[in-house]
């Protein structure tokens, strides 16, 4: 099958943040022997493609050409890629977006089927039955094996806030060399921090949130660099945390430390993410994912 | 030597647009052996290591800051300037958004321990020799690439660059000629640019505005470490025409015309392969950055102890 991963919605800097939730996606679904292809604007091919937008449609355009599309003689199959809890109000009850949860409603009868990568309850709403949870996991072609100087202590692989800013001035107090990807660096730039690292620290960027960020820890793990998390998430994907140095915010600054200043800490990272790539697969995940009818049709 | 490449004056939308010039130089010096980071963050390191910026100083104060840096008390500091454009552009330099540029450029240049410049746009002017050096782009294997079989390519022309008017006429051509065409628009992640290079027959290079000089090494240096076929506007007589022997190179007139029998060439994707390999034959990025690192500070640097 071609997979055709239609990015208009996010072009151009959106496509930068989003390419943590895409990327494993489209490696795993090429693990498969599917094609991944890339487009914008009206670049949407017809039936047996299918046609995968990522949620963030506060600009209604995509959902509009969805729509459009739909009511057309051409048959087209669409899926959604959504990654937010859809009960965490500062998302969806953003002011600066304003739009993006009723577009997101719009979206959801008009598409084939639709995977989440967070498991929030899509049932109360109408085509929310055709969500289902994907979760993240190991696939051998974003496997890193940094060869650079390991000369950062502490990584914060987002953008830092008034969460994670007091401890990311805590940890350089304390004699830690610091970093941040601040959430939009670009790949040449962000990989290099991921292989300097001795550890990925994850918090959760407000005390309401309820779910981990899988993403994140996915990218560390296949770089094979440990990590030290906020452990908050009793969801299925606190299954995530097995392969973490885990424990509460008032004890993140310690363990941090402690773990950055290991001489094991190398070795670490390396055996977990071996755990990693022996208990997980992302292709297995997605297989088991594209098991519904729409599937079965595409297939034939 | 400790290279660090200070890169927050492009913060951040330009950190996407310097991709190509930048990894090709780190890539370079990291197979020489030097230790390269690159960073946003305001701490920058002293003498014996390096800071690197690529130019591009419009923010107001950002020219000041980095004097501020590098002439202000406390230990000695080695300050390296990446220059990419024609100080002879308008183009870039005249550009009404950009009204510093220029003048920024020109301020710090007299305080730069080296530059490199990967254009020859009249630098020599302003830097003496024994602090300027030039940058060939050359193959390095760790930004080698591969694309998708020639059965799988779906795309026949790519245009590598954001598109503007005059690039705009002739991707409006080649459509109309029957070609699936596409553009990487300048902004793209790696993510998508890599996919929509690997599956393009043709990768082209052309320039954004007639009176432009200097072809884009960079440009046509990241396609050959794909292993593309390139199709390049033969204009510039410098010797940045070097790259043209690794690309398809016409006048702009003929390249429509050159892409459509390209394109339906059935050793397309293969002459891009051998081009690749000529390229990596015949040029080296490491070996380009030594000759780069012959100034005198570099020995100097050398003698200090340079980590």
């Amino acid at each position: 099958m071609r997979f055709h991963f239609l990015l208009t919605n996010h072009y151009p800097f959106g496509c930068y943040r989003i390419e943590d939730i895409v990327v494993p996606i489209a490696a795993g679904l090429a693990e498969l022997g599917h094609t991944i292809t890339y487009g914008f604007d009206d670049d949407i091919p017809p039936w047996p493609v299918v046609n995968l937008v990522v949620e963030n449609f506060n600009d209604p355009a995509v959902v509009d050409e969805i729509a459009r599309r739909r009511g057309s003689d051409t048959r087209y199959c669409f899926g959604l890629l959504a990654h937010e809890d859809l009960d965490d109000r500062t998302v969806f009850a953003h002011p600066d977006y304003p739009y993006r949860r009723h577009n997101l409603e719009r979206v959801l009868p008009l598409i084939d089927f639709g995977w989440s990568i967070i498991p929030c309850d899509y049932g109360g709403l109408a085509g929310g039955e055709k969500m289902r949870f994907l979760e993240y996991g190991y696939v051998p072609a974003l496997r890193r094996d940094g060869v650079l100087p390991r000369d950062i202590d502490a990584l914060f692989y987002s953008d830092l806030g008034e969460r994670r800013l007091p401890l990311f001035n805590a940890l350089a107090q304390r004699g830690l060399s610091v970093s941040a990807t601040f959430g939009v660096l670009p790949d040449y730039m962000k990989l290099e921090l991921l292989d300097r690292c001795r550890v990925v620290v994850d918090v959760r960027r407000r005390e309401s949130v309820r779910y981990l960020t899988p993403t994140r820890l996915v990218a560390a793990l296949h770089a094979g660099v440990a990590i030290v998390s906020e452990q908050y998430d009793t969801s299925p994907l606190a299954r995530l945390y097995r392969y973490v140095a885990g424990t509460d915010h008032a004890q993140l600054l310690d363990m941090c430390e402690a773990v950055a200043s290991s001489p094991k800490v190398r070795e670490l990272g390396i055996a977990t993410r071996e755990l990693f790539a022996a208990e997980t697969s992302m292709a297995r995940n997605l297989r088991a994912a594209m098991s519904g009818t729409v599937f079965a049709g595409l297939a034939v | 030597m400790h290279f660090h490449f200070q890169l927050a004056n492009h913060y951040f939308a330009g950190l996407y647009r310097i991709d190509d010039i930048v990894s090709p130089i780190v890539w370079g010096l990291r197979a020489l052996g030097h230790q390269v980071t690159s960073g946003i963050l305001p701490h920058l390191p002293s003498w014996p290591s390096a800071v690197v910026i690529q130019e591009f100083f419009d923010r107001e104060g950002s020219a000041e800051e980095v004097l501020n840096w590098k002439l202000g008390p406390g230990p000695r500091k080695c300050l390296g300037l990446i220059c990419t454009e024609d100080l002879n552009d308008d183009l870039v330099m005249g550009d009404p958004r950009w009204p510093r540029r220029r003048d920024s450029l020109l301020r710090i240049l007299p305080h730069c321990d080296f530059v490199w410049t990967i254009i020859p746009g009249g630098y020599e002017l302003h830097v003496p020799p024994e602090r300027l050096a030039f940058i060939d782009y050359g193959y390095v294997e760790a930004l080698r690439r591969d694309g998708l079989p020639a059965a799988q390519r779906d795309i026949d022309v790519l245009f590598y660059a954001t598109i503007n008017e005059r690039r705009q006429r002739l991707y409006d051509a080649l459509t109309r000629q029957g070609l699936r065409v596409a553009a990487t628009r300048g902004y793209l992640p790696d993510y998508i640019r890599y996919n929509l290079m690997s599956r393009a027959r043709l990768v082209l290079d052309v320039r954004r505005g007639d009176d432009v000089r200097f072809t884009s090494p960079s440009r046509i240096a990241a396609a050959l470490q794909l292993g593309s076929t390139v199709v390049s506007e033969l204009f510039d007589t410098s010797r940045l025409g070097n790259l043209y022997k690794y690309t398809e190179a016409h006048p702009f007139e003929a390249i429509e015309r050159q892409c459509l029998a390209l394109a339906q060439a059935p050793d397309v994707v293969e002459r891009g392969l051998a081009a690749r390999e000529r390229f990596r034959s015949e040029t080296s990025m490491a070996r380009n950055m030594g000759e780069a690192l012959a100034l005198p500070v570099f020995k100097e640097l050398a003698a200090a102890g340079a980590p």
